[in-house]
Order: C-alpha cells, then sequence, then structure tokens
C-alpha cells in the first residue's frame, strides 16, 4: 500500500477522483481530503503496471486538473 | 532519471506552469509540488522507454516552453480587446438579411406627418379646456 498527498492549490479534488475512476481496473485507489491536501493510497496495484501506475496516475490527474474536470 | 525545477509564481503564474506541463504530460511523468509561497516544484520524471539524452533535452524544452507560454499569456492579454473587436465584427457581418437592422432600405410607406392615434393632437383639442375654479 502506498498513500500520496497531493497539494489542494495545484490538483482538483474532483480531478483525482475522476482520474481515481480511470484507473479502477489497474489498482484499487482511494481518494481523500484532509488538512495537507488529497491523499490517495493506492493497493492491489496490477503487478503488470505496478512500476509505471502512479507516474501514470499522476499524469492523468494533472491533466484532468487542466482540462477542466476538478 | 528525474529532475526538479522550482518555478517562481510571480514571474510564471500557474496558468503558464498548467499550460506548460500539459504540453509535456505524453513525453515524461509530471508532478506538481508547492514547496513554498509564491514557489510550484514541477518534478519531471523520465518515462521508461526515454534515454538520458533525450531526457536532458526534454528538461531543457521545458524551461523554453515555460517562457514561451508566458510570452504567449501576455500577447493574449494585450491583444484581447481586437480579438473581441473582431469576434464581434465577424459575428456582426455573418447576421442573416433578415435580421438586417440598418435603416436603409426602410419599407414602411407610412409618412412621418401620419398620426392615426391621434398623439399629436393637443390635450384641449380632445378633451376640451379645463374648466376653471
Amino acid at each position: 500500500m502506498m498513500t500520496l498527498v497531493l497539494n489542494r492549490k495545484l490538483y482538483g479534488a474532483a480531478a483525482v477522483r475522476s482520474a481515481a475512476e480511470d484507473f479502477a481496473e489497474l489498482a484499487l485507489i482511494e481518494v481523500n481530503s484532509s488538512e495537507q491536501g488529497i491523499e490517495v493510497t493506492f493497493d492491489k496495484i496490477d503487478p503488470d503496471v505496478a512500476d509505471v501506475l502512479v507516474d501514470e496516475f499522476l499524469n492523468f490527474a494533472l491533466a484532468a486538473t487542466i482540462g477542466g474536470r476538478g | 532519471m528525474q529532475k526538479e525545477i522550482i518555478v517562481n509564481q510571480k514571474l510564471y503564474p500557474l496558468e503558464v506552469i498548467y499550460s506548460t506541463a500539459y504540453i509535456y504530460i505524453d513525453r515524461c511523468y509530471v508532478l506538481l509540488e508547492k514547496p513554498g509561497k509564491d514557489q510550484v516544484s514541477v518534478r519531471l520524471k523520465a518515462k521508461p522507454d526515454c534515454d538520458k539524452a533525450t531526457f536532458e533535452a526534454l528538461i531543457g524544452e521545458f524551461e523554453n516552453e515555460l517562457l514561451n507560454q508566458n510570452l504567449r499569456r501576455k500577447v493574449a492579454q494585450r491583444t484581447e480587446g481586437v480579438r473581441e473587436a473582431i469576434v464581434h465584427r465577424a459575428l456582426f457581418s455573418a447576421m442573416p438579411e433578415s435580421l438586417d437592422l440598418s435603416l436603409d432600405d426602410d419599407d414602411d410607406d407610412g409618412d412621418y406627418l401620419d398620426d392615426p392615434l391621434g398623439i399629436a393632437v393637443p390635450w384641449e383639442d380632445k378633451f376640451g379646456q379645463e374648466k376653471d375654479k
């Protein structure tokens, strides 16, 4: 299991949730808003994509934020 | 391979950082963090198929693109009024003839002296003189 925190001023919560939905088949991703920011927890990551999943997820979340999905 | 670039938000607003990052997210991994006030950390990470030389070139290109996007933003701000005027003019020119609001081809046969509702008739003529009290 791995957790990372994204800054709320840089990433939209809805965009991060939207990215989590896009990646739902590849990992169990939980998104929670906390005082520190947007907490994203990754679990049960598909071994075939384990080395790139988190980075790809972050790109998706950023693209969704910029694209106005959050 | 990864590289962190600290960007001053006073020089490069967030929308400039966003638009630059958006250009590069298909070529590398991008993570944004906020190490301090008016600062954004852009962490670029090479994708698995990216070699060192390509990645180093990409970092330089990213920094140049920040400048490029900043200039585009400033030009866009400066020319906003002109662009709006052009769009307004184009929309107005494309307006169908049925909606032509100009006064040139007035099909109205009426004369300005015609007064079918008697608007020009004085009150006294219509309803008589006011009675003295």
